[in-house]
């Protein structure tokens, strides 16, 4: 490389960002050359206040950012538990198979719960023909029951003739 | 084994201290859901159905009446015991007992209106007659005449 022929402007980038990647002929020239050294500078300086420019012009950040949480991955059930869990589901299953019978509503079942019905009603049925004969409250009941006693055939023969008496 | 079933209602209706509901108006339960009883009266499963919202709607209503009853009773029964006894106001008390027990007294015989519509003229002799037979089974069973005390009341 001659005296005069100086750098490219690529070799002065190269300068400014990693002197060590340009030959040791143009690393000679720039040590020597004022000129080359100059323009390297200015270049260097450049670079410098643009990066000072741009911090001033980009507004501050208004996120925070924050790295997502690392997973903790949970243990896996040891096998034996596996097993454990599985085999009680299975007990669980078969279970639920051989009591449904006992869940339905037999025919048998039914006809039972027909005949109480059916009772039951019998009941309700007796207080309203009950009710329907006779209005007057349960409690009073009694002197109806003493009247008919009065109607009854062998009560009158105790207290009374009759007509076969007269006979 | 319906009839054994049958009996043993009846026999449990008498140890209850009365026979004559299921004597007399009154059809004590779902009868029509019993399979024997529907087969021997030919019904058909829309008629079972009218049957037991006929029964529904009869039974809720002769509740209601004999709450009513109950309240009337319980009016009267008061008004009785007041001292010094009020007369106008007892037999006020009382026609009102008389005019709930003539309403519970529609309410039952509008079910058993209800029933011989449903059944027809010939099917509802045939249930009457059927009742009668019953009845007679189990008189002939407890060894006492068709007429005793408790079935003629």
């Amino acid at each position: 490389m001659k005296k005069d022929d100086h750098v490219t402007q690529e070799d002065l980038i190269m300068a400014v960002i990693d002197k060590g990647g340009l030959t040791p002929e143009k690393q000679a020239h720039l040590a020597a050359c004022q000129a080359c050294r100059s323009e390297a500078e200015r270049l260097g300086c450049d670079l410098a206040s643009l990066g000072d420019l741009a911090k001033a012009v980009v507004p501050p950040m208004q996120t925070t950012i924050m790295l997502p949480e690392a997973k903790t991955l949970k243990p896996a059930r040891p096998w034996g538990l596996r097993l454990a869990y599985g085999s009680a589901l299975a007990a669980a299953l078969v279970v639920l198979i051989l009591t449904m019978p006992f869940f339905r509503v037999s025919p048998s079942g039914k006809m039972e719960a027909l005949y109480q019905d059916m009772l039951s009603d019998a009941r309700l049925m007796i207080e309203i023909d009950r009710m329907a004969k006779n209005p007057l409250p349960e409690s009073w009941a009694a002197f109806d029951d003493e009247f008919d006693a009065g109607e009854d055939d062998d009560f009158m023969d105790g207290i009374a003739p009759g007509g076969e008496d007269f006979s | 084994m319906t009839n054994k079933k049958m009996f043993v209602i009846a026999g449990l209706i008498f140890i209850l201290g009365a026979g004559q509901a299921l004597a007399q108006e009154s059809f004590a339960g779902k009868w029509w859901r019993m399979p024997d009883v529907a087969v021997q009266m030919k019904l058909t499963k829309q008629e079972q159905e009218k049957l037991d919202e006929l029964y529904r709607v009869n039974r809720l209503n002769l509740i209601d009446q004999r709450a009513r009853m109950e309240k009337q009773q319980l009016a009267l029964e008061e008004s009785m015991e007041t001292e010094p006894l009020n007369e106008t106001d007892v037999f006020k008390k009382f026609n009102k007992v008389e005019k709930v027990r003539a309403s519970l007294s529609e309410e039952r015989f509008r079910y058993y209106l209800g029933v011989r519509k449903i059944l027809g003229a010939e099917r509802f002799e045939q249930l009457q007659q059927a009742r009668k037979n019953f009845w007679k089974a189990k008189h002939s069973r407890t060894g006492s005449d068709e007429g005793t005390a408790s079935h003629r009341r």
